[in-house]
C-alpha cells in the first residue's frame, strides 16, 4: 500500500530558529496509490504529539504543512479565517500580509473555496477546492500527503523569493499545538481573536477525548442553535451536544463558586466547556499584551543575510546551468538578422559621432554696447609697469655698469631726465644687495600713476587729410579744354570791352574803347571789318539764331543792329530783307526808346537799326530764339531793363519797380525765363507769368556777370570780389560751390555750349577754365573741377582780361582785354 | 680715344667712296664725319667742292656724338658700323621777296609762274623772278584758294576759290596776258577754303564752311548751267555783274560737321578733306560715298598726300604734325607725331620728290621742312623763320 510518510525531522531543531537546513525534503516515495483511501482514524489520533508535517525549505511547503496541520480544526480555522478576516483590517501592512497569507492558505485549504493566494502562480486554491471532499472524509494525512505531492510536481518560480516579513516569523516551523494556536492567533488581538484562539485550544485539548468526526464544516453554527446536536458523525448519528440546562441563577452560582470559572470557555462546535490550562492563560495573557506567544522566542536576534556580500566558494544553488544558457538563442538569432537586414537597406543609419567639440555661445553677442554692461568694452587697461631689464640686476653686465662721466652726467641731470632713475650697481651676490630706499617711493607714483591714468577715452577721429580733399579727376582726363594761346587778334587800339562769337563760329566781333567794332576770321585772325561807332562799345553780341546775321552792340546811349555782312551771302541778304520788311503799325506807340533806321551813309557800313535810350547803355543780349534783346541802362531807375522786339520794332519796360542797381540780365535758353543779376541778387522771373521765381543769394558782394549753362539749370556768377558762384537752380538758391581762383574781380563769364566747360576772366590777367560737368541724373551734384589758368594779356590800367567768350563748337576760348587785344585759347 | 670702325656708303654716285673700313673716332659728330668724307672726296678728285653731308646710321639721322647715338639706338660698336651718307639739306636763302597788297592766303607755283590768292579780292600771277605779270580780280571777298588747271604755251586755265561762296575758273592768256573768267561755280553756302584739281585736270573739288565737299568739272564749256534757284529766293544782285558762266557741282560729299579747311586729290578717284570736326574723311569721287574717316581730337587745318611713301600728313591746331596711313580703316593710329612747331600748324606738303620729306608752315611764322625717317631729337632738318609781322 503506497504511503507518504511524514518524516519527525524538524522535531530536533529547535524553535524559532531562522537558519534552514538545507533542504532535505525526506519523504518516502512510492508510486501513487490507486485508489487513494484514508488512513485509519486512530492511528491518526494517535499521532498526536506527532508532528505531522514534514518540514520542507520553502515557506509555501510550509505553509501547505500548515495547511495539513490546520486541517484538523477546519471548522474552527474557517472560523478564524472569518473572524482574522475582519480584524486584519485593523493590522498593521507587514503583518496583515503575512496574516493573509496563512489565513489565505488556511482557509483555502480548509473550507475549499477559492481564495486568492500570494503564492505566485500555483492553483492551490483550486486544489484544494477539487479535493475538498476528498480531505473532508479522509484525514489530514492524505490531504497534507496530495497536496505535497501535487507541490513537489509544479515547479514554483516563487520559492527562492521569500518575503523578508515571512521569514520574520518562523515560529510556525515546529508541530506544536501550542506554536499552531499561536502562529495563527498571534496576530489577532481582541476578545473576539481570544475566543477563537480558545476554540482551537479546546479542540486541540479535546484532541484526544473528542470525537472529531464532526464535521459540520465551515457553517455558521447558529444553524445548530435550535437542535439538540451538532453535526453528524460517521455513522450518521447525531452529535449531541451536553445538555445545557443552566438558568441565570445557576451561572451566577457557578460563577460564585466555581473558582476555574474564569477560565472556563464554551466551545462553539460541541457546546461544551473548557477549562483552560495555565500554560494557556499564559499563552491568552501575553497575547493580550501584544507580546509572541513561544515564550522561548526572541524577535530580535540579529538578523543574517541568505545571501551575503562576501564571495562564497561555493555556488547558492548546485543546479546544472539551464540548456538555453549554451545554445544560442533563436529569437535573439531573428532580432539580430532583422537589425542587420534593417542596416543593410538602411532603415538604420549609424549612430553620428558625437562632436566632441565643444560648442561655445558669444554670451555678450546680442548685448547692447550702450548698456550700462557696455562700459566695460571700453576697459582702460592700467598703464603697464617697465619690465626690469638687465640694469636692475644686483649683477649686470659690465656694459649696463656707468662708467664714472656717465654717473656724473646722471647725477647732474634732473631727475625727471634720467633715463634711468637709479645707478645699475654690481653686487657680489644677492645676499649682498641692501634694501632699497626708493621703494615706498616708486610703490607711492606707481599708485599715482594708476589713480591719474585717464579713464576717458579720447575718440580720436584718424582721418588721412587727403581723405578730405574732395576725390577729382585729374585736368589731363577732361580734355579738351583749352591750354594754350593760339592766335592773338591785333588792331584794337584801346581796350577791348567786349566779344562775340558768330553762331558758326567763323567770325568773332569785339567792341573796344576806341570806338570800333571789329570783325574778325577766326581761325586766321584777319580783321575783316572795322566799324567805327563813335563811342566806347560797352557790350556786343551776335544773334544767336544760325539764320539771322546781326550783331547788336551798345554804344553810349543807343543800340546798333549791325549786319556784318560775313558768312552766308544769302543768309545776310535775309536778314536786311526781314528788317527792311517791317511795316510800322498804323497809330505810334508810346515807347521808352526810339527805333531810328539807319540812314543810307550808315547802311552802307552794315548799320540797320539805332535804338535810341535815354541813359548810357551798359548790356545788350540776345534771346536764344533771336527776335527778342535785353538791354541794361546804367541808371538806377526802374527804366534799367528794357526788352526789345527785333521784328515789331518794339519796346518794353518789364519791371515797374527798381530791386536795386542790375549788373547784367540773361534770357534762359530754354525756358521764358529772365534772369536779373543786381549786385548781390540774382532773379529769376518767369516771362509768361510775370512774376519772380527765384531769388538767388549771390554770397558777394558786386556781381559782375552771368552766364547760364545751355542746359538752363545752372547759373554762374562772377563778382568784382573775386568770387565766381555756381548755382544750381534745382538744389538751393544759394550757392553750389564758390570758387575763389582769381586774385582780382571777375569781368566775365562763359559756359561753352557743348562742352563741360567754364571760363572766368578776371582783372588779374588770366583766364581761369573750369570743367564744369552736369549731370542729367538729379542726384548727382555738378562736377566742378578748374582745369587751366590762360595767361597771355598784359595788365593794363590795373585791368586784365574784360570779356571770355567760348567758340560755339570748338573747345576753345576767346577773352578780350585792357590791352587791346583778343586772344583765342585752344 | 676710342675708335670705331665704320664702312661709308652712299646713294650718290658722285660723293661715293670706296667700301672700306674706316676707324673713326667713337665721339665724332656730323661735322666730323663730313670732314672726313669730304678729306676722302678730295684725296680722289682734285675738283672736288666742299660739301656737307648729313649721316644715316640704320635709317636714322645722326644728330649726337657717333658713340652716344650708338648707345641710344643699341647698336654694337664691336662691329663695323655701315653709315649712309647724304647730301645735306642747307637753309635756302630767301632770293626774291614777292610784296602783296594784304595777305597772301594760297600760293601754287608751277616751273614758269607762281599764283597766288590774296586777302585783297585777287589772285595775282607772278613770274619766278618775283615780277607781277597778272592780276586777276574778280571776286568780291578774299581769295582764300588758288590752283593751276591747266598750264599751255598759249593759254592756262586757274581756279580760285573765295569767301564770297564762288571759285572763279580762269583762262590766262598767257600771249596776250589777259585774263577771261570762264565759269563761275556757284553752290556753297560758305566761304570756299580750300580747292584741288585731280590728276587728270578735267575735276576738281572744292571744300568750304558750309561744310560741304563740292566737285565740279573743270572742263571749260559754253553752256550755262541751270542753276537750281528756289523761287522764293532774293533776286541777286550779283545775277548781272557776275563773271562767266554759271557752273554748278557734279557731286556735293556732305558728311562733315564742321567747316571743311582742306581738299585733296590722293588718288584719280579718291578725295581726301580734313575738318574742323576733327577728321579726315576719304571719299570715293566716283559714287560720292564715304571711304573711310581718321579721328584726331584737334581741328584739322591742313593735309597732304605723298603718292611716295602714301602716306598723309596733317596739320593741326595743336602744334603737331601728324602722319597716317589713309588705307587703314576707321579709327587707324597716328604713325608719327612731329612736333616742334610752337603755333597751329596752318599747312603741311609733302615732297613731290622727296619721300621722307614734307614742309610745314606753322602760325609760330616758322617753315619747317621735315625728314620722317625716325629719330629720337630732331627730325627737322631746316627752319626757315621767313615771315614776320
Amino acid at each position: 500500500m503506497p504511503k507518504l510518510w511524514l518524516l519527525p525531522y524538524f522535531h530536533t531543531q529547535p524553535l524559532g530558529s531562522t537558519t534552514f537546513p538545507s533542504p532535505t525534503l525526506a519523504f518516502c516515495h512510492s508510486p501513487m496509490p490507486k485508489p487513494w483511501t484514508p488512513p485509519p482514524a486512530p492511528r491518526r489520533t494517535a499521532t498526536h504529539q506527532l508532528p505531522l508535517v514534514a518540514e520542507a525549505e520553502s515557506a509555501d511547503l510550509f505553509g501547505l504543512g500548515v495547511l495539513g496541520v490546520a486541517w484538523r480544526g477546519a471548522a474552527a480555522s474557517s472560523a478564524v479565517v472569518e473572524e482574522s478576516r475582519a480584524g486584519v483590517a485593523r493590522l498593521p501592512v507587514a503583518a496583515r500580509l503575512s496574516h493573509q497569507q496563512h489565513v489565505a492558505q488556511v482557509g483555502d485549504v480548509a473550507g475549499g473555496q477559492a481564495q486568492r493566494l500570494d503564492l505566485g502562480q500555483l492553483p492551490i486554491g483550486r486544489l484544494g477546492g477539487d479535493e475538498g471532499a476528498q480531505r473532508r472524509e479522509g484525514g489530514v494525512d492524505a490531504v497534507g500527503a496530495v497536496a505535497l505531492s501535487r507541490v513537489g510536481r509544479v515547479p514554483l518560480p516563487g520559492l527562492a523569493v521569500q518575503p523578508p516579513g515571512f521569514l520574520a516569523a518562523p515560529p510556525l516551523a515546529g508541530f506544536d499545538a501550542e506554536a499552531v494556536g499561536v502562529q495563527v492567533e498571534g496576530l489577532l488581538v481582541g476578545a473576539r481573536a481570544l475566543a477563537a484562539v480558545l476554540l482551537v485550544l479546546r479542540q486541540h485539548a479535546d484532541l484526544g477525548v473528542q470525537d472529531i468526526r464532526n464535521t459540520v464544516g465551515n457553517i455558521p453554527m447558529e444553524w445548530y442553535q435550535d437542535f439538540p446536536h451538532i453535526g453528524y458523525d460517521l455513522e450518521g448519528k447525531r452529535i449531541y451536544k451536553p445538555i445545557r440546562n443552566k438558568d441565570e441563577l445557576d451561572k451566577f452560582l457557578e460563577k460564585m463558586e466555581n473558582p476555574d470559572y474564569w477560565r472556563t470557555v464554551q466551545d462553539k462546535m460541541t457546546g461544551a466547556d473548557i477549562k483552560l490550562t495555565d500554560e494557556q492563560v499564559d499563552l491568552v495573557h501575553r497575547l493580550q499584551k501584544g507580546q509572541f506567544g513561544d515564550v522561548h522566542f526572541n524577535p530580535y536576534e540579529p538578523a543574517i543575510d541568505f545571501f551575503t556580500h562576501e564571495v562564497m566558494i561555493h555556488p547558492v544553488t548546485n543546479r546544472p546551468a539551464d540548456k538555453r544558457s549554451f545554445i544560442p538563442s533563436l529569437i535573439e538569432k531573428e532580432k539580430v538578422s532583422k537589425l542587420v537586414h534593417a542596416i543593410k537597406m538602411g532603415w538604420i543609419k549609424p549612430r553620428k559621432p558625437k562632436e566632441d567639440t565643444p560648442t561655445y555661445y558669444d554670451l555678450w553677442a546680442h548685448e547692447d554696447p550702450n548698456s550700462i554692461l557696455g562700459r566695460h568694452k571700453m576697459h582702460v587697461p592700467a598703464p603697464k609697469m617697465k619690465l626690469p631689464g638687465h640694469e636692475e640686476s644686483y649683477n649686470p653686465p659690465p656694459e649696463y655698469l656707468l662708467s664714472e662721466e656717465e654717473k656724473l652726467a646722471w647725477e647732474q641731470q634732473e631727475p625727471a631726465e634720467r633715463r634711468l632713475n637709479f645707478v645699475p650697481q654690481q653686487y657680489r651676490c644677492l645676499r649682498a644687495v641692501p634694501g632699497y630706499p626708493r621703494f615706498i617711493h616708486e610703490r607711492f607714483e606707481r599708485c599715482l600713476d594708476l589713480y591719474l591714468c585717464p579713464r576717458q577715452r579720447k575718440m580720436r577721429v584718424n582721418v588721412d587729410p587727403e581723405d578730405l580733399i574732395p576725390k577729382l579727376p585729374k585736368p589731363r582726363d577732361l580734355q579738351p579744354f583749352p591750354t594754350t594761346q593760339a592766335l592773338v587778334y591785333r588792331g584794337h587800339s584801346s581796350l577791348v570791352r567786349c566779344l562775340s562769337v558768330s553762331p558758326s563760329g567763323q567770325w568773332l566781333a569785339s567792341g573796344s574803347d576806341d570806338g570800333t567794332v571789329r570783325f574778325w576770321e577766326v581761325c586766321t585772325a584777319r580783321c575783316m571789318k572795322t566799324l567805327p561807332v563813335g563811342g566806347v562799345v560797352k557790350s556786343i553780341a551776335w544773334n544767336p539764331n544760325p539764320t539771322i546775321c546781326l550783331v547788336a552792340v551798345c554804344v553810349e546811349q543807343s543800340v546798333l543792329l549791325v549786319n556784318p555782312c560775313l558768312g552766308d551771302k544769302l543768309l545776310y541778304g535775309a536778314t536786311d530783307q526781314v528788317l527792311e520788311s517791317y511795316v510800322p503799325p498804323e497809330e505810334e506807340r508810346v515807347q521808352p526808346v526810339q527805333w531810328v533806321t539807319a540812314t543810307s551813309e550808315e547802311h552802307s557800313r552794315g548799320i540797320r537799326l539805332t535804338v535810341q535810350h535815354s541813359k548810357a547803355l551798359k548790356q545788350v543780349t540776345w534771346h536764344g530764339k533771336g527776335d527778342y534783346f535785353a538791354t541794361v541802362v546804367a541808371d538806377n531807375s526802374n527804366m534799367q531793363v528794357l526788352i526789345h522786339q527785333t521784328s515789331k520794332r518794339w519796346s518794353q519796360n518789364p519791371f515797374r519797380k527798381s530791386k536795386g542797381l542790375v549788373q547784367c540780365v540773361l534770357f534762359h535758353p530754354i525756358r521764358p525765363y529772365f534772369f536779373v543779376a543786381t549786385q548781390r541778387y540774382v532773379r529769376v522771373y518767369n516771362l509768361l507769368k510775370q512774376e519772380l521765381t527765384k531769388k538767388l543769394m549771390a554770397n558777394c558782394k558786386w556781381v559782375s556777370s552771368m552766364a547760364i549753362h545751355p542746359a538752363g539749370d545752372n547759373v554762374i556768377c562772377g563778382s568784382y570780389d573775386s568770387k565766381l558762384a555756381w548755382f544750381d537752380l534745382d538744389l538751393s538758391t544759394r550757392p553750389y560751390q564758390l570758387l575763389r581762383h582769381h586774385r582780382k574781380a571777375l569781368r566775365s563769364v562763359a559756359f561753352h555750349k557743348h562742352y563741360p566747360l567754364f571760363a572766368s576772366g578776371s582783372d588779374d590777367g588770366t583766364v581761369i577754365v573750369c570743367h564744369g560737368m552736369v549731370y542729367n541724373d538729379l542726384l548727382q551734384n555738378p562736377l566742378l573741377v578748374p582745369v587751366k589758368v590762360l595767361k597771355g594779356h598784359t595788365l593794363t590800367m590795373d585791368l586784365g582780361v574784360l570779356d571770355v567768350v567760348f567758340h560755339p563748337t570748338q573747345p576753345w576760348v576767346f577773352s578780350s582785354g585792357a590791352d587791346g587785344t583778343v586772344r583765342l585759347y585752344t | 680715344m676710342a675708335q670705331l670702325t665704320a664702312r661709308f656708303r652712299t646713294e650718290n654716285p658722285r660723293y661715293a667712296v670706296e667700301d672700306v673700313p674706316f676707324s673713326v673716332p667713337a665721339a665724332s659728330e656730323t661735322a666730323d664725319l663730313s670732314h672726313l668724307i669730304n678729306k676722302l672726296l678730295a684725296a680722289r678728285g682734285a675738283d672736288h667742292k666742299y660739301v656737307e653731308f648729313d649721316f644715316l646710321i640704320q635709317g636714322q639721322f645722326l644728330r649726337v656724338p657717333l658713340v652716344t647715338h650708338m648707345e641710344m639706338e643699341n647698336i654694337s660698336t664691336e662691329e663695323v658700323v655701315e653709315i649712309e651718307y647724304v647730301e645735306k639739306y642747307m637753309a635756302p636763302q630767301p632770293e626774291e621777296c614777292i610784296f602783296h597788297d594784304d595777305w597772301i592766303s594760297s600760293v601754287q607755283a608751277t616751273e614758269e609762274w607762281i599764283l597766288t590768292g590774296c586777302y585783297d579780292q585777287t589772285a595775282r600771277i607772278w613770274s619766278l623772278e618775283g615780277k607781277s605779270i597778272m592780276t586777276i580780280a574778280g571776286h568780291t571777298e578774299v581769295v582764300k584758294d588758288v590752283a593751276w588747271v591747266k598750264q599751255d604755251s598759249l593759254s592756262c586755265l586757274l581756279i580760285s576759290a573765295s569767301m564770297d561762296q564762288t571759285i572763279l575758273l580762269w583762262e590766262w592768256n598767257v600771249e596776250k596776258n589777259k585774263v577771261k573768267a570762264l565759269h563761275c561755280c556757284r553752290g556753297h553756302a560758305g566761304s570756299v577754303d580750300s580747292v584741288a584739281v585731280d590728276c587728270t585736270r578735267t575735276k576738281f573739288c572744292s571744300g568750304s564752311w558750309d561744310k560741304m565737299l563740292k566737285i565740279w568739272s573743270a572742263v571749260p564749256t559754253d553752256e550755262e548751267d541751270e542753276m537750281e534757284e528756289a523761287a522764293n529766293r532774293p533776286r541777286k544782285k550779283q545775277k548781272t555783274e557776275q563773271l562767266g558762266l554759271t557752273r554748278t557741282p557734279l557731286a556735293t560729299l556732305s558728311g562733315h560737321t564742321e567747316a571743311i579747311s582742306s581738299v585733296l586729290w590722293s588718288d584719280a578717284e579718291e578725295i581726301c578733306s580734313a575738318s574742323w570736326d576733327h577728321t579726315i574723311k576719304l571719299w570715293d569721287a566716283e559714287t560720292g560715298g564715304l571711304k573711310s574717316t581718321l579721328t584726331g581730337n584737334k581741328v584739322f587745318n591742313s593735309v597732304s598726300y605723298s603718292p611716295l611713301c602714301r602716306r598723309l600728313a596733317s596739320g593741326s591746331t595743336d602744334r603737331h604734325i601728324r602722319l597716317w596711313d589713309p588705307r587703314s580703316k576707321d579709327g587707324s593710329l597716328v604713325l608719327l607725331s612731329l612736333t616742334s612747331h610752337t603755333g597751329w600748324v596752318t599747312s603741311v606738303k609733302w615732297s613731290p620728290t622727296h619721300e621722307h620729306q614734307l614742309i610745314s608752315g606753322s602760325l609760330d611764322n616758322i617753315v619747317k621742312l621735315w625728314d620722317t625717317r625716325r629719330c629720337r631729337q630732331q627730325t627737322v632738318l631746316l627752319q626757315i623763320p621767313s615771315h614776320s609781322l
